[in-house]
């Protein structure tokens, strides 16, 4: 039986030169065990709440398997994948500030309170969500800055200057919070 | 620092280069034009040690395997769910679809009562849902809860696990202390599956620990317990005895 050690996580399926990917579902389960630690580390430290997070991990892998299994895939499975969770991670955070802003004006209704750690959790919460999420997909994926591109839809350069800003403000940020540097 | 961040070195701030150099994307002759700066600035280098440690401890916010288990659980199940009624299956004829819902029940209850008949401790995939092994509540003279041993298949580990889970309330909010979750085989000097190492200010508190990983063929019994110290007193509920055993893919637990 394959350890999860034994799986990498990227590069798992490449897709032949303008051929579209061949789907099984073994391989699908390999792509989501491959994938699923940088999927969850995204969607959790963006929502920062474990269904909305299980949630939009849901929705990104029903996504590319729709697209995979209709033979429709032109794009690595999970630069697609990434994508999708990354924007309904986006999208999860904005409405529940949105609606958290409504419930401040119904005080009897009571507004979860978003699960917040240590110096580094707080720093991040305090970031935009589009360039925390770049972040952590650099940080904890380990994505090259055109992968970075190819995810986003966006020039390595809008890349770069993104990662730049959101680094420098995280530094800040963490220092501020009380973060040990 | 703000006047640091203004440094250059062959036309780009200093700092761009600090973070590029983090993610190995400078040149051979941007890393030397840094490095000659870095000699020379003892401000530039603080800074770079700075996003050094932001970066480690961004790196760190991987999900550890606990965290990953929770999250396949979670997940898994809801996307197995929701892509086994999709695709060409839906365009099977409505009759014919009855009589594979048929079929399909009549397999599951097959598969069930077969797993029930061999008295297997572990469940067959894909039910990664966790299977509760046993569970004991708790009354303290400050705080009460439950905890409960379960076994835990990973789709995404690929593995199985016992897990402890504990939920405790305290009657008002603590000034201090922790609590642990102890295990330990009989004679033995105990081990922490889970810890809650600060209870300032905490009114209820949720710890999810995993009981050791044997090697296949080893089998070994444990008392599990909820170790409480506050303040000034300390507290130890009776604990739970279970037996652990490494088999194939994992660690099976149950109820001697």
């Amino acid at each position: 039986m394959a350890s999860m050690d034994d799986i990498p996580t990227r590069g798992i399926v490449t897709p032949a030169a303008g051929s579209p990917l061949p789907f099984t579902e073994d391989v699908f389960e390999r792509f989501y065990r491959g994938t699923l630690p940088t999927v969850w580390a995204l969607a959790r430290r963006v929502c920062r709440d474990d269904e909305e997070a299980a949630d939009v991990a849901q929705e990104a892998y029903l996504a590319v398997y729709r697209v995979w299994s209709a033979g429709a895939l032109r794009t690595e499975p999970e630069h697609l994948l990434l994508r999708v969770a990354k924007r309904r991670a986006i999208d999860a955070l904005r409405a529940r500030v949105r609606r958290q802003r409504l419930q401040r004006f119904a005080p009897r209704a009571a507004a979860p309170e978003l699960s917040v750690g240590g110096p580094l959790d707080v720093a991040l919460a305090s970031l935009n969500p589009r360039e925390s999420s770049l972040l952590l997909l650099q940080a904890v994926g380990g994505y090259t800055y055109d992968e970075l591109a190819r995810i986003d839809g966006v020039t390595i350069g809008a890349v770069k200057s993104r990662l730049y800003r959101a680094r420098r403000e995280l530094a800040d940020r963490y220092r501020r919070e009380g973060g040990s540097l | 620092m703000n006047q640091v961040r203004d440094h250059r070195v062959a036309g780009r701030a200093v700092e761009e280069l600090i973070i590029e150099e983090l993610d190995g994307a400078l040149s051979p002759s941007e890393q030397r034009a840094l490095v000659a700066h870095l000699d020379a600035c003892e401000g530039c280098r603080a800074l770079r040690v700075d996003h050094r440690r932001v970066h480690r401890l961004l790196v760190g916010r991987s999900p550890d395997r606990l965290e990953l288990g929770r999250a396949d659980r979670l997940v898994w199940p809801r996307v197995e769910a929701e892509f086994r009624g999709l695709g060409p299956r839906r365009e099977v004829r409505p009759l014919f679809n009855i009589g594979l819902a048929a079929a399909a029940g009549l397999l599951v209850v097959a598969v069930a009562l077969a797993a029930l008949l061999l008295g297997g401790s572990r469940a067959a995939r894909p039910a990664d849902a966790p299977q509760q092994i046993a569970s004991a509540a708790f009354e303290l003279p400050d705080a009460s809860g439950e905890y409960r041993i379960e076994q835990r298949i990973s789709r995404a580990l690929d593995s199985s696990e016992v897990a402890v889970v504990v939920d405790v309330r305290f009657q008002q909010a603590q000034t201090g202390g922790f609590l642990e979750v102890r295990f330990s085989e009989p004679g033995e000097p105990y081990g922490v599956a889970a810890r809650a190492p600060d209870l300032h200010g905490v009114t209820r508190t949720h710890l999810e620990g995993r009981l050791p990983v044997l090697e296949r063929g080893v089998t070994r019994m444990y008392r599990v317990w909820i170790h409480l110290e506050l303040a000034s007193e300390m507290y130890d509920t009776p604990g739970i005895m279970v037996e652990l055993s490494g088999e194939r893919g994992g660690t099976a637990g149950r109820i001697p």
